[in-house]
């Protein structure tokens, strides 16, 4: 479910780095207020968990595959909400840096997909059910329900946000299905696991799993802020889900408008005739259908209900002349040339300062 | 494994280079320059992000990065890429190429260039870890403002993390030597899942008396250990200058324009 | 006389379920002077140190630190005091190079950047970790995680040191490299420990508990050579304390002879 960069958009991209970057500053506020300073070494432990956790890859009923927690529930649970979102950050950062999970600029959506929607939707729902007295039945119903409705809607914001950043011709409703189908039985078996686990530390260490639903002394103080909290956090999910969508698909790719600003255009500027002819001639010779028109006006029928403004943007798109196809390919080769005799250089190059370094052998 | 990949990587950045002595802030916000700059790209491009492969080339080789381990990091990430951009071109079959009678549709063209996007986005992030610890990469980002509290939990985490990935790998080797199957069942994983939480928990307490008998007072304090060079400016403002240059001319195609010229 | 570096009267805590854990346990330990805890696994070592410096209230009795009583009020004062090696080093070393986690200690008490410098490289020298500033605590060998630990701890200047099991998984070397560092420290110590050989060397005293209780003190050759008491403590009498033993085995043989 991590989202890679190679689908994002800029502005989607920065769009939700700046929303998760909200819901992280707003975090790390309440925890300064709340300065509880044992839960500071216990968030950092809990964060290296969940990578020793999706070590254990269990065999998933019924099929061959295997599968591992994600544990953004988990870490509400056992920290509440703020201290989960931070931790659950940090993991993935490190994910995204040392294990290559997602990209570094997709992080504004991983922490919203993965991070926001368990750590606050998941809990809010979690703690809604499981109320003043945590039953075993009721922290397992707890646990299922908010790991179903946070994965889930962590899966629909992946495909909402593949659509919006046009790099993916897949249509947003057919590939919410496809997201929300795939994770239904991925989000059964977390929750299975998680409650699991829940239930276990409940009996074995009930204030760790207490101590996150504000039961205790703190209880009547965290009722208080209770509802402000909720609707904070559903505008806040409004918000990034409705004003965030609505400027990434109506503006046309902000950067991308200013760079048009500044070439000028981005069509190149009309090639001299000498490779136009040249290549005319070519293509006449070669090509099957000389007459066909080539264009990305696709047939209607192939791309159902994307959204109008992308069509408009790909109309907009030059026409290709074959002249420009055929020096963009050898550009590209002979770039690519270039990248593999750059690499080659520089890596004898210092295969040579390093034997110089050391020294001759005796 | 992934975690070998990690511990190579996490290895590698204790090394000592050209670019591993680049203040992190230079090489974080160089990184995010570069991968804001090749996301920018329309949906077809393709040639023109080739001669961006120049920047996490020549940084891999200055910082000594094996090439074999970004493939393999890149080969990772590839199963979400490939489920998201094959569909391109089944749904986009629009000519948009033709040469020597060949023709390329859009959709193709816009898969490979979702393929070269995510090459260069995993290499540039590859070489970032490879060339700069972690911690210093936390440091970074506390210097750049970002939220006291997850600079360090990203310290604490990154203290821990491969302790309790050891750990964990202990614990399944042990399993699958009195099981005789290296296949865990739910359940069991349920198990093992808490016995290694409830460890882990224990462990943040003792962490935490050590904390305290050191004088913890709910803040980490660390020296400052950030020192911005000319050099780091220097390196910005090539990868600044570079990206934008590239972005603006499509270099490939003039190239090639050229190479048809002669 | 002087103040006691450490002073304990009649100590007694229970655990939350109700068993005791130490029960009126009184000693106390002179400046500089290093005092053995031996005992059995779960004879309350480990909760005596917790106590004294503060984690867990008594139920009974006073500790006092250099003549300042353990109480809320009083524990930054004394933390300042007491320095402790727990028995995982991992989890005493939590920040990312042993640079940072010596200054920890010292950033909190507030050290200025140019004291501090000196001082954490000074703390790491005479541990002869000269060179490791920058290491990340987990690529070290065990034993320069312990001795970084005692670094971290020692350049708090403590007047008395806790140290639980400080020789468990140390390869020989290391561990004599230790024990032979903590002979030079002057600072008062406490050390909790099965490596009995170890306590020998270092402890000119040597304090018994048993089920929580204190059943013996004193000269730690007379204690540990005590083959009763060991017994009934569930401890053996170390190797160095039976010669009759040594003689009995005789000189050791090689294979071909058997």
């Amino acid at each position: 479910m991590h989202m890679a960069d190679a689908l994002l958009s800029p502005t989607v991209g920065v769009g939700f780095v700046a929303a998760s970057g909200t819901a992280l500053a707003y975090s790390a506020k309440r925890i300064k207020e709340e300065a509880d300073d044992r839960k500071i070494p216990l968030m950092g432990v809990l964060g290296a968990f969940v990578f020793a956790a999706q070590m254990i890859n269990f065999t998933i009923p019924g099929t061959g595959s295997s599968g591992h927690i994600g544990g953004g529930m988990l870490l509400a649970m056992l920290l509440g909400p703020y201290e989960a979102l931070i931790t659950m950050a940090s993991v993935l950062i490190v994910q995204a840096l040392l294990f290559a999970d997602g990209g570094i600029l997709a992080l504004g959506t991983n922490i919203w997909n993965m991070g926001f929607y368990p750590c606050f939707v998941g809990w809010w729902i979690y703690r809604a059910i499981v109320g003043r007295n945590p039953t075993y039945a009721r922290l397992s119903v707890a646990a299922m329900v908010g790991i179903l409705i946070a994965l889930e809607m962590g899966a629909f914001s992946v495909a909402v946000e593949t659509v919006l950043s046009g790099k993916s011709e897949l249509p947003l409703a057919k590939f919410s299905l496809l997201m929300v189908g795939i994770h239904f039985p991925i989000a059964v078996i977390e929750g299975f696991l998680t409650l699991g686990v829940v239930n276990f530390v409940y009996r074995i260490r009930p204030e760790v799993v207490k101590a996150s639903l504000g039961i205790g002394q703190a209880f009547e103080q965290s009722r208080a802020s209770y509802k402000p909290l909720l609707t904070t956090v559903l505008v806040a999910a409004l918000l990034v889900g409705g004003v965030v969508a609505w400027f990434a698909s109506s503006l046309p790719d902000g950067l991308e408008w200013s760079i048009r600003k500044i070439a000028g255009s981005e069509e190149l500027p009309a090639a001299p005739d000498g490779i136009h002819g040249r290549l005319a001639h070519i293509q006449e010779k070669t090509a099957p259908f000389p007459d066909y028109e080539i264009g990305p006006a696709a047939p209607e029928a192939h791309r159902p209900e994307g959204p109008a403004k992308r069509r408009t943007g790909e109309a907009a798109w030059p026409r290709v002349s074959p002249g420009r196809s055929l020096s963009g390919i050898i550009g590209s080769l002979v770039v690519l040339a270039f990248v593999c005799l750059t690499a080659f250089v520089l890596v004898r190059l210092r295969n040579k300062r390093e034997r110089m370094q050391e020294g001759p052998p005796e | 494994m992934s975690r070998i990949d990690a511990n190579r990587l996490d290895r590698h950045a204790y090394g000592d280079s050209l670019i591993h002595r680049l203040d992190p802030r230079a090489k974080v916000l160089a990184t995010l320059v570069f991968i804001l700059t090749v996301v920018s790209f329309d949906k077809y491009a393709v040639a023109p992000l080739l001669p961006f492969l120049f920047f996490p080339v020549v940084t891999a080789a200055l910082g000594s990065v094996p090439l074999g381990l970004i493939l393999r990091r890149f080969a990772v990430t590839l199963p979400f890429i490939l489920l998201v951009g094959i569909f391109n071109p089944l749904l986009d079959r629009a000519a948009m190429i033709q040469v020597a009678g060949l023709q390329i549709s859009g959709g193709w063209v816009s898969f490979t260039s979702i393929l070269l996007r995510g090459l260069l986005c995993v290499m540039a992030g590859i070489v970032l870890i490879a060339t700069t610890r972690l911690p210093m990469i936390a440091e970074a980002l506390g210097g750049l403002r970002f939220p006291k509290a997850l600079v360090v939990q990203l310290l604490l985490l990154y203290r821990y993390l491969f302790v309790l990935m050891d750990e964990a790998g202990r614990m399944r080797r042990a399993r699958a030597l009195r099981a005789g199957t290296r296949k865990i069942s739910l359940r069991d994983a349920a198990g093992m899942l808490s016995s290694l939480l409830l460890r882990t928990v224990d462990r943040s307490e003792a962490v935490w008396h050590a904390m305290l008998a050191r004088g913890f007072a709910g803040e980490i304090r660390s020296p400052n250990r950030l020192h911005w060079h000319l050099a780091d400016t220097l390196f910005l403002a090539l990868v600044a200058a570079a990206c934008t240059t590239l972005r603006v001319h499509p270099i490939a195609d003039r190239v090639g324009e050229w190479v048809l010229n002669l | 006389m002087s103040t006691p570096a450490l002073d304990i009267r009649n100590a007694t805590y229970r655990y939350p379920d109700g068993t005791c854990a130490i029960e009126d346990v009184s000693f106390s330990v002179a400046p500089g002077e290093a005092v053995a805890l031996v005992g059995p696994s779960g004879a309350g070592k480990t909760t005596l140190m917790m106590a004294i410096i503060g984690f867990l209230r008594l139920e009974k009795g006073a500790i006092s630190v250099n003549g300042l009583q353990v109480s809320k009020k009083n524990l930054r004062r004394i933390r300042g005091e007491v320095g402790m090696i727990f028995q995982n080093a991992d989890d005493q070393l939590f920040m990312p190079t042993l640079y940072e986690d010596v200054a920890f200690g010292l950033l909190n008490k507030g050290m200025s950047p140019e004291e501090l410098d000196r001082a954490v490289r000074r703390g790491l020298a005479e541990r002869g970790l000269s060179g490791l500033e920058q290491k990340f605590p987990g690529h070290l060998s065990g034993g320069q995680k312990r001795l970084a630990s005692l670094a971290g701890v020692l350049v708090m200047e403590p007047g008395i040191l806790l140290l639980d099991e400080p020789s468990t998984n140390l390869d020989p070397k290391s561990r004599r490299n230790l024990i032979r560092q903590l002979a030079d420290l002057d600072n008062a110590r406490v050390l909790a420990s099965h490596d009995l050989e170890m306590v020998l060397d270092l402890c000119t005293r040597i304090l018994v508990l048993n089920q929580g209780r204190l059943v013996a003190e004193g000269d730690p050759a007379r204690v540990l050579g005590n083959e009763d008491l060991m017994e009934d403590c569930n401890l053996e009498v170390p190797h160095s304390l039976q010669p009759h033993r040594l003689q009995h085995h005789g000189p050791p043989r090689s294979q071909r002879d058997s």
